[in-house]
């Protein structure tokens, strides 16, 4: 009788072990729909948490970067659906927890430099603002979006003023404002505004990311600034880099950390083919 | 008084013996483990989230324990006949009620001190790992959060009993105090969107008097819930420690003399 135990046991066992991955990938299919169409409006969640509201927000934030981790991983692109359903979960979370600096910090990273959702993300980081407001940095990210990426130097310089005015701000800041309202050029202001990030974040992956990105944008401002003695020289735009290199306004075209190629285009600005953006596929083979 | 007291202390040891604990137990170290482990998923707040879910597993494990082992006490009296043997000596039935009601208070202080102690060393350890220099971490308010953590787990207690002294069957009385704790929980939200009177958003008149009544009729359980206060060292004002133990103490109070007066009236089969 036992030994008939044992069998039943071990073959049940056996056959376990054997269907589990079939069990695995259909579940996997289902939770691919789930995750895509799962977004609960901020009041039912506020009600369905009970008293657990923010470690909600915790869990809610995990299936946030594991569903964008999962993207990138598999290497695909991101859908406009796909941004969307990021925007307005990140918008739960911050519902559920106004105070939760990791979903700002995530939702203002991913939405600016890869969605290129700029408003979004400063309609998140405003919610940040107004809860957090002994924090600096969600002002300061707010002014540097709409400084950098929505070309308003005005509004970015309120909202610089606005971070140097909370406890802990760096002490770039007001001179940053300042120059801002003069109408910098672009490039200078954002070396400038990343090398005082780099200051203040201690998490070596992030720092790692914020030093390449460093990196590419000082490139990026000495190629400016090598075309535009070239355009003071000969009233000309240069067609291509190279003929920076052969008149000797440069010594080399510089490499774009990223893996994409700096060209020039009508307008004399520097650009890349990659767009200071690693494509989803290599990025985690550059970073070893 | 004596005969309070004494009741107190036997409920307590009657609620410690109770198997069902140790699995509570066991389920509230084993989040505290798991805490540290979750918390490497995040980036910066990492305090934050171990104060997060060490302040939730206090209160949902002695949400569980009040739950499971609180209807069982009194139902559990009745049920087996041993209630005969305590109102057959010189105790009145309303200091029975409270002997039970003190016993289950002392039940929830003893947990709720070992589980915030416990709580506290995942807390401590984040704290360790990542120093994020934007991170308010307060550890009175974390304190607070648990003693106002005690507090509605008394309430419930409260609740427990008196409907433990409506109904003898400890089923009925575990879904009605469930359901007034999911209603407890909710009430102040609910109210807040009708107050909020949102455009478009038409409530007729019956419906709001409804969720107007059940706001002050059931017991606001949001008020005791510090937890986002203490996981983001968030200020709390000063008269916010008067007014609420207050509410805590009269809800408390009616609950039990109701408790009480059905008591001395109920006839024991």
């Amino acid at each position: 009788m036992k030994l008939k135990l044992y069998t039943v046991l071990i073959c049940l066992l056996a056959l376990f072990i054997a269907f589990f991955p079939y069990f695995e990938q259909a579940r996997k299919n289902v939770r691919q729909v789930e995750l895509q169409e799962l977004t609960l409006p901020p009041f039912v969640s506020r009600f369905l948490a009970l008293e657990f509201r923010s470690v909600a927000s915790d869990f809610l934030f995990t299936r946030v970067i594991q569903y964008y981790g999962g993207k990138v991983q598999s290497r695909e692109m991101l859908t406009g659906a796909d941004w969307s359903w990021l925007y307005s979960n990140l918008q739960v979370v911050t519902d559920l927890d106004p105070y939760f600096e990791d979903a700002y910090y995530f939702g203002n990273a991913v939405l600016t430099w890869n969605g290129r959702l700029y408003i979004q993300a400063n309609r998140l980081l405003q919610k940040g603002t107004d809860a957090r407001d002994w924090d600096w940095q969600f002002p300061f990210y707010i002014g540097f979006n709409k400084f950098y990426f929505l070309n308003d130097n005005q509004g970015g310089a309120d909202y610089f003023l606005m971070a140097s005015k909370r406890p802990g701000a760096s002490p770039f800041l007001p001179s940053l404002a300042a120059r801002l309202y003069k109408n910098e050029g672009k490039t200078a202001l954002a070396v400038s505004v990343l090398a005082g990030i780099l200051e203040s974040e201690r998490d070596p992956k992030t720092r790692q990311s914020f030093e390449i990105r460093l990196e590419a944008l000082k490139k990026i401002l000495a190629l400016e600034q090598a075309v535009d003695r070239y355009k003071k020289m000969t009233g000309r735009t240069p067609r291509d880099l190279k003929v920076l290199v052969e008149r000797g306004f440069v010594k080399e075209i510089p490499t774009d950390p990223y893996g994409g190629r700096f060209y020039v285009d009508k307008n004399g600005s520097i650009m890349t083919t990659s767009n200071l953006a690693y494509r989803p596929g290599p990025q985690r083979q550059m970073q070893k | 008084m004596n005969g309070v007291l004494s009741l107190a202390s036997i409920t307590l040891k009657e609620g410690i013996r109770n198997r069902a604990i140790f699995g509570i137990f066991i389920m509230a170290l084993l989040m505290f483990a798991a805490s540290i482990i979750l918390t490497n998923l995040f980036m910066r707040d990492i305090i934050k989230v171990a104060a997060d879910l060490s302040l939730a597993t206090i209160s949902f494990s002695g949400l569980l324990m009040i739950i499971f082992i609180g209807t069982n006490l009194l139902s559990k009296d009745i049920d087996k006949r041993t209630i005969y043997m305590v109102i057959s000596r010189p105790i009145s039935r309303a200091e029975y009620v409270l002997g039970k009601f003190g016993g289950l208070c002392l039940l929830v202080l003893v947990t709720t001190i070992f589980l915030g102690i416990v709580s506290s060393v995942p807390v401590y350890a984040s704290s360790l790992i990542y120093h994020n220099p934007q991170t308010i971490f307060v550890w009175t308010t974390y304190i607070t959060a648990i003693v106002f953590i005690a507090m509605k787990l008394m309430l419930i207690s409260a609740v427990i009993i008196f409907f433990s002294s409506i109904t003898s069957t400890s089923f009925i009385s575990l879904i009605l105090t469930v359901a007034t704790y999911i209603i407890g929980s909710t009430n102040e939200t609910v109210k807040g969107i009708l107050d909020a009177k949102m455009e478009g958003v038409h409530i007729s008149p019956p419906i709001a008097a409804i969720i107007k009544t059940v706001y002050y009729v059931f017991p606001n359980l949001s008020a005791f819930d510090l937890k986002l206060q203490a996981a983001h060292g968030l200020p709390i004002p000063a008269e916010y420690f008067l007014w609420t133990p207050v509410y805590w103490l009269l809800y408390t109070g009616i609950l039990v003399t109701m408790a009480c007066l059905i008591m001395t009236r109920k006839e024991f089969p």
